[in-house]
Parts: structure tokens; sequence; C-alpha cells
């Protein structure tokens, strides 16, 4: 009998947003992020800590998929509230979800939060 | 779907560059706002904005804020060529120059890239032959980025020895034009 194996998927594979820790250059800041969802399409808990001790810590509702936190604590990223690799339903070709763009202030609030 | 996200911090800038493809090339694009209060600055769009010489600027990518000046040099590419190219925050390309893809395809690129003098931004200066700087042809340059002294850094990608300053052949990835950028 001839072994059989299922045939790879055609699309690219869903890439993982795994709980992330973003330093400032100095190392003084650092930002920890831990996704609710694999692919990073749900909220996400943001932990901002400065030499070591707790500055704040919050949920958000999208994930950062990439950060980076400046020497002053500021915090840069992006989402896509629907992942990289989500595919539209039939008939809703649009449905990619928002793309996030945001800027986080060093108490945590948010300086810029703008969604297309 | 989304090919890929990147931000990056540039001076007062938070950069934030989107490659889509399909439906989602709307997202496309260098977005710029200004760091320290969010203010909307620019966006590049990928494929419908052109250089003054009308290539393509697609997968733009931001490089480095020129010391002394605002502008932002950015490097793009598309099949035919590849832009050095400097951005205004508020008024969009300010400058650039464009280069054939091919010979740094081939390793055989002569010359790359223009080089920017601080006193008028945008001015051509000389051209720098990384082939007779690093005494070998270049693999297929992929960045640049200003250096801190005033010169710059060439990546190379998989080039050999990259980044290495080693006898007996002093290859070197920093040219300095000058002093002054």
């Amino acid at each position: 009998m001839l072994a059989t194996r299922p045939l790879a998927a055609s699309r690219f594979p869903t890439p993982l947003v795994n709980p992330a820790t973003y330093a400032s250059p100095s190392g003084e800041y650092q930002l920890h992020i831990e996704p609710s969802e694999r692919q990073g399409t749900g909220p996400g808990v943001y932990t901002l800590t400065r030499d070591g001790a707790v500055e704040w810590s919050w949920q958000r509702g999208v994930t950062l998929r990439d950060a980076i936190v400046t020497d002053g604590g500021v915090i840069v990223g992006n989402a896509l509230t629907k992942g990289v690799a989500h595919y539209p339903s039939p008939g809703n070709s649009s449905d990619y979800g928002e793309l996030a763009l945001i800027i986080l202030n060093p108490v945590g609030t948010p300086r810029l939060d703008n969604r297309f | 779907m989304v090919s890929s996200m990147h931000v990056s911090v540039e001076g007062d800038w938070a950069l934030f560059t989107i490659r889509g493809c399909g439906t989602t090339e709307e997202f496309s694009g260098l977005w710029a706002f200004r760091l320290s209060d969010g203010e909307f600055l620019h966006r590049q769009k990928n494929h419908e904005d052109r250089t003054p010489a009308g290539n393509s600027l697609d997968y733009l990518m931001p490089s480095a804020v020129v010391k002394g000046t605002p502008w932002l040099l950015c490097m793009g590419i598309d099949l035919k060529t590849r832009s050095a190219v400097l951005l205004d925050p508020r008024a969009g390309i300010v400058w650039s120059q464009t280069f054939p893809v091919g010979p740094y395809l081939k390793g055989r690129g002569p010359a790359f890239p223009p080089l920017l003098g601080s006193d008028d931004p945008g001015e051509f200066r000389r051209l720098v032959s990384m082939k007779a700087g690093w005494g070998r042809d270049p693999n297929y340059p992929t960045d640049i980025v200003a250096a801190p002294n005033g010169g710059f850094l060439i990546r190379d990608f998989n080039g050999l020895h990259r980044m290495v300053d080693r006898a007996p052949r002093r290859e070197r990835g920093f040219f300095d034009p000058g002093g002054r950028v």
C-alpha cells in the first residue's frame, strides 16, 4: 500500500506572534508584550519597566507586531487586527481588518492611535 | 495579506513601513509621524508615487536622517531601478537619484550611491566606486545608513566580508565623502 500524506497548503504559513520584550537603546526601559492570540490578532498585555521596576502594565486592544522603545520611554509600534496572513471571506474581499499605527507616551497613554 | 510591517524611529520621526499585496496594497508605503506629538507628517505610497525621474518607489525603506538636516534618506527599489531618496517631512520627495538594478545583481556595479552635502542637501557630489573601495565586485548592496562621523555605511547583502577590515586586503564597508554630510 502506498503511503499518503496530505497536500501541502498553498497559502503562506500564518506567522505567529510570540511574547516579546523590546529594550530601549540604553537598556533603561523594557517593554514586554504578551499576546492573547497566537497570530497577534487579539488584545495584548503591555508592561513597561524602567531599570527593572514596573512603570505601568495595561491591556490594549491590539497586539503590536513590531515595536520600538526610545530612551525616553516612548513606544512606537504597529498592528494588524486580523493578522498579516488573514484572507478575507468570499464576498468580502476588503475584510483585512484594521492597520493600527501606535505611539504610546511614557506613562502608557496613547499619543497616536491611527486606524486605517 | 500584508507581507511585512516595520517600524523605526529616526530623529523625531516615527516611521511605519507597510508592504501589502492584492487588496492590502492600499496600506503600502511609508508613513511618517512626528514622534514628539504624534502629528501626521507624510505618507509616501508604494507604486503610485514616483521619483522626479519617473521611477517607481516600490519597497521604500527608511535608512537614516541626514545629519544636520530634517531630511530622511531612504532606499527604494522596483524591478528595474534602485533609488536613493531624500524625503522632507512636509514636502515629500525633495531629491532622488536612481540606479539600474541589473549591474548590481550581476556584481558589476561601478558606483553607488550619490553623496549628499549638508550645505545643499540633494547636491550631487560624486560617485564612489564600491569595487575600488572594497577591492571586489559588490554583491547586492541593499542598505545605506549615515555614520556618526559623517560618512556612510553600506550593507552588501550576502557579500563577502561584510563590514570586514582585515589584512591583506583591507576591505572597507565605510566611505567618508569628504567629511561633510
